[in-house]
């Protein structure tokens, strides 16, 4: 392999590539990165087993194709630290020779045949969306992910793409958040996903404009989404998502509609006085009012109250400050309803079209 | 620490192998292995070719890996990313804890468990394959948690458990997994893998020997200095070095001994030969006792000189035995593994042992 390419454009490269590569593994050919030169491109390919990068960096002078795997933060720090404006990569042996201008540094490659298989994109079925639609969604959902040990198939989000649209299911047992867009998507039967938030978040980072459109495939294991300069796959959770469905209340007795940022400040301010061991702010809602109340053993107690439009008769509920502000940090419109029928029943927040979070009620001593 | 020789062709458990390809072939591979049988007989390495035939994308006419294709060189380079390998340290009371098979929070806990390995689906789209070596190291809880792995395995997960102590896995664990047991290689096999492993036809007899003809425990004894530590000991036998000179030499042998820190190699490297030791003083009683020389693994020592045989005396016996017990108790409460060599020399030299009191 001999290749001459852009210093810049390397470095972004391979700074994006070891965000996806551990810095140590038990399975020592994860360390590295792989360089791949076809024509006239060069291909930076790194993966921790559980996702996986191919970026592409285009306008590049293949002098020789072929392929290298090298120490990834090693790469990248000599690259960064380089000054001139191209970089020269040549492969001799089992070394390969990093150099601009009089600079020079000779890597001890890896045979490639050690380095893991990471997919390349297959087009075939792949279905094309706007990035910002896309971010959106993970976005709205990922964030009530289960992120403790075990019950894995909570870990990820539940994606599907059915009836034209592009849905997002994440919970963690507490909170539920269901969010879905419509895309232009060839009819094909649902297949429902589990995606490990940390994939999602990678696909979030290497996506740089909401306006490109970005394709989306799915395999048997692993989802993969391109950008213009990327291919990134992630390893599907195995296992049974919950069944959601079941959660979301139908009709409600009690419905309260109030301004977003209004009432994330509200709760922030009572939330204060609550404590870690006891997170939770009831909320008691009369016609025009909703009182949020707080308080905490041996620290005391926080009222604050806010004008709402509220259709039920006098209700209380509480719930957990901060899981109703995860939500209402993500509210499409100024204005977001909640509904729900008893205290000890779920409460349903409506933060937008097409988007609904659902919050587990606390039972607290009155 | 992991076996990280290429574990194919493997003498001894070759049909066996075949038979668990062919059956994978069929789709009629168990979910959980487990292979138990006296130490030192290849159940590991059988694990992991087992795993690499699996892996393999271009198996030969013998259905065993090629060694050379992609996942050949992955799984050979230790970066298969589709197996998860369960291997604890060597240290004695060293036990598989509970997270290495679930997740568990906490301090010393490892980072990775078998669980969360198979949380995602196979990165190369085959098997995910768990292997879990001295599974008698789990304690109760540990076992609990693999109990319900087993129950709920997954798709195209293979778990194969290694034990030398198959009594103390739990019942239910053993009544969900296929027991295989093996049995000691013939003596001509064990040769021959011994002879694979570079050890020249005389070392290999000897030590095939020295080990009951279990490969392992002579590639073992071989590693660890036996030889010279044998050559010493007959020498102390004869009263031809003092106990001293013989501890100062046992310090001294080459050897590979494990353990995580100096002080723990050098207490592996006194078991060793109080261990040796113990050995010796075994086959001297059984020769003043009539046995046949030919099937002690030491019955060399018949043709030795007079003053090994002044020690048949069963009293003397019995009271060196006692030594060697109460060194390797010592080495064992980390007391010094220098005096427990020199201790376990002094039970061994001839003319100490005459002047042993009753």
């Amino acid at each position: 392999m001999k290749l001459l390419c852009n210093r810049e454009k390397l470095r972004e490269g391979l700074a994006l590539a070891n965000n996806v590569i551990p810095a140590k593994s038990p399975k020592p050919a994860l360390v590295n990165v792989c360089l791949v030169a076809t024509q006239d491109a060069l291909e930076l390919v790194g993966t921790d087993l559980e996702v996986a990068l191919r970026y592409r960096i285009e306008d590049v002078k293949v002098e020789e194709p072929g392929t290298a795997v090298i120490p990834a933060r090693l790469a990248f720090d000599f690259v960064r630290d380089l000054t001139g404006e191209t970089v020269t990569l040549a492969t001799q042996a089992s070394n390969c020779t990093i150099s601009s201008g009089s600079d020079s540094c000779e890597l001890v490659t890896v045979d490639p045949d050690e380095f893991p298989v990471v997919a390349h994109f297959d087009t075939a079925g792949a279905v094309s969306l706007q990035a910002g639609t896309f971010t959106a969604l993970v976005g709205r959902t990922a964030f009530a992910a289960a992120r403790e040990q075990g019950r894995y198939a909570m870990h990820g989000v539940l994606t599907e793409i059915a009836e034209g649209q592009l849905k997002m299911v994440a919970t963690d047992g507490r909170r539920l958040a269901v969010a879905s867009a419509p895309i232009d998507a060839p009819s094909h039967p649902p297949r429902p996903v589990i995606v490990p938030t940390k994939g999602m978040q990678l696909f979030c980072r290497v996506i740089s404009d909401p306006l490109d459109q970005i394709q989306l495939s799915f395999s048997d294991n692993q989802i993969g989404v391109k950008t213009r300069h990327a291919e990134v796959f992630a390893r599907l959770l195995d296992g049974e998502f919950p069944r959601y469905q079941a959660v979301i209340p139908g009709e409600s007795a009690n419905l309260v509609e109030a301004d977003a940022e209004v009432l994330v400040r509200k709760l922030r301010l009572v939330a204060n006085v609550t404590g870690e061991e006891a997170r939770a702010v009831r909320l008691s809602m009369k016609k025009g009012t909703l009182e949020l109340f707080g308080h905490s053993a041996g620290r005391g107690e926080a009222r604050a109250a806010m004008e709402i439009e509220y259709k039920g008769k006098n209700a209380e509920i509480a719930f957990n400050p901060d899981y109703v502000i995860d939500g209402l940090k993500n509210c499409e419109s100024g204005t977001v309803v909640l509904e729900f029928n008893e205290k000890t029943s779920p409460g349903k927040f409506r933060l937008g079209e097409n988007y609904i979070y659902i919050v587990m009620p606390i039972t607290i001593d009155t | 620490m992991a076996d990280e020789r290429a574990p194919w062709p493997l003498y001894g458990h070759g049909d066996l192998l075949r038979g668990l390809w062919r059956a994978a072939r069929s789709e009629r591979l168990p979910h959980g292995l487990l292979f138990h049988g006296p130490v030192g007989l290849g159940k590991f390495r059988a694990a992991r070719a087992l795993a690499q035939g699996l892996f393999c994308g271009a198996p030969g006419d013998d259905l065993g890996p090629c060694g050379a294709c992609g996942p050949c060189k992955r799984f050979l380079s230790g970066g298969h990313p589709d197996l998860f390998v369960i291997d604890p340290p060597r240290e004695i009371d060293e036990q598989i804890r509970v997270g290495h098979i679930v997740p568990r929070d906490g301090p010393g806990e490892p980072g990775e468990s078998a669980a969360s390995f198979l949380a995602l689906r196979p990165s190369e789209g085959g098997w995910r394959i768990v292997i879990l070596r001295q599974a008698e190291r789990m304690g109760e809880q540990a076992q609990n948690a693999l109990l319900k792995m087993l129950e709920e395995p997954g798709e195209s997960v293979l778990w194969v458990l290694t034990t030398e102590k198959v009594g103390a896995l739990l019942p239910t664990i053993q009544s969900r997994v296929v027991s295989l047991r093996f049995r000691p290689l013939p003596q001509e096999e064990c040769l021959a893998v011994l002879a694979a492993e570079g050890l020249s036809p005389e070392d290999a007899r000897r030590l095939a020997r020295w080990s009951g003809f279990s490969p392992g425990v002579a590639l073992s004894l071989g590693e660890r200095g036996v030889p010279a530590m044998r050559k010493l000991a007959l020498a102390l036998l004869c009263g031809e070095l003092s106990p001293f000179e013989a501890a100062a030499a046992v310090g001294e042998v080459d050897g590979v001994f494990e353990g995580k820190t100096p002080s723990g190699r050098e207490r592996e490297r006194a078991r060793t030969w109080i261990d040796l030791c113990g050995a010796l003083l075994g086959d001297l009683a059984r020769l003043a006792a009539g046995a046949d020389a030919a099937r002690l693994a030491h019955g060399d020592m018949a043709q030795a000189s007079g003053k090994i045989a002044l020690l048949r005396e069963p009293r003397v016996l019995a009271s060196a035995v006692h030594g060697l017990t109460t060194a390797r108790a010592d080495v064992d409460l980390n007391l010094d593994p220098g005096a427990a060599i020199e201790r376990a020399a002094q039970m061994l030299a001839a003319r100490e042992w005459a002047q042993l009191p009753g």
